[in-house]
């Protein structure tokens, strides 16, 4: 006597797997290899860079004198001034409050680190100084390193 | 002494449970991880207390290395050619930023004078790209 329809599923003798388990353990094992090398799970973050190239090219335009911090691997000065980096916040307000439009200007000299350059912008930020520009120290001289010789 | 004995399983379903937890890693490392970039030189980003976090803008990402090595898009290359390329990218995409990593030990008048160039270049808006500081 034949089986009814709805078992004959049932009854059927067990066949293979249709999918392969070890191709597919392949295939996801290289996949989580690929994954764990490649992402990061460090938090970037960026700040936005404005140089004050454009005010060079129209020089005198804008009446405000920048403010000139310049920033040297020994210290800190405000407008020729050495001031230290607690104070240095402070005594930017104060002339920006004289002088709403002045611009803050930064400076590096010579070859001082781009960590402490970031370490006065820091510093600007952190007393809720948004608006700045970077500077180049005219002086400072490219150092002789030829990339084409790698 | 009493061991636990498993029920024999048959073939390949022994292996269930370890494509389960591969799954789980595959998926917990699609997920949370992000695909960084593979850079041609070591560069160490700068830290920062004040950077801001993601942008919706499309960004072409630049690096600099220590030595004054530049990349563009995880490709070493010299400035010139890089600034070529990068102008010919701007004109498919004219308000494209730059993700500059440069490194924290790079004399910072190297970045600026990069930086100029940059903006020569037409660029609008330059991030550079820190991490925040340690707790």
């Amino acid at each position: 006597m034949a089986a009814p329809k709805y078992l004959e599923f049932a009854l059927r003798p067990r066949r293979r797997m249709v999918i392969a388990l070890t191709p597919l353990i392949d295939v996801v094992f290289i996949l989580l290899v690929f994954f764990m090398l490649v992402s990061t799970f460090l938090d970037w973050r960026s700040i936005e860079m404005t140089t004050d190239a454009a005010a060079l090219d129209s020089t005198g335009s804008s009446g405000d004198a920048p403010l000139l911090i310049t920033v040297s691997s020994a210290q800190i000065r405000l407008d020729g001034r050495v001031v230290l980096e607690d104070d240095l916040a402070g005594e930017v307000q104060a002339l920006l409050a004289d002088n709403p439009a002045a611009i803050v200007s930064v400076r590096p000299l010579e070859d001082v680190p781009l960590q402490s350059l970031i370490s006065v912008l820091d510093l600007l930020q952190g007393a809720g100084i948004e608006r700045f520009r970077l500077s180049e120290d005219i002086d400072w001289e490219k150092p002789s390193i030829d990339p084409s010789s790698h | 002494m009493f061991v636990e004995r498993r029920p024999k399983m048959d073939g390949e379903a022994g292996v269930l449970p370890l494509i389960n937890v591969v799954f789980l890693l595959l998926i917990f490392f699609m997920l949370a991880g992000s695909l960084g970039m593979v850079e041609p030189f070591e560069v160490r980003a700068p830290r920062s207390a004040s950077g801001e976090g993601e942008r919706s803008q499309r960004v072409i990402r630049l690096s600099m290395s220590v030595d004054g090595r530049f990349a563009l898009d995880g490709q070493e290359m010299l400035r010139d050619i890089l600034l070529e390329r990068l102008s010919d990218m701007l004109i498919d995409d004219p308000t494209a930023g730059i993700e500059l990593k440069a490194d924290s030990r790079l004399p910072a008048n190297h970045l600026v004078r990069f930086t100029y160039l940059l903006e020569q270049a037409g660029v609008e808006s330059v991030f550079l790209v820190t991490l925040p500081d340690r707790p």
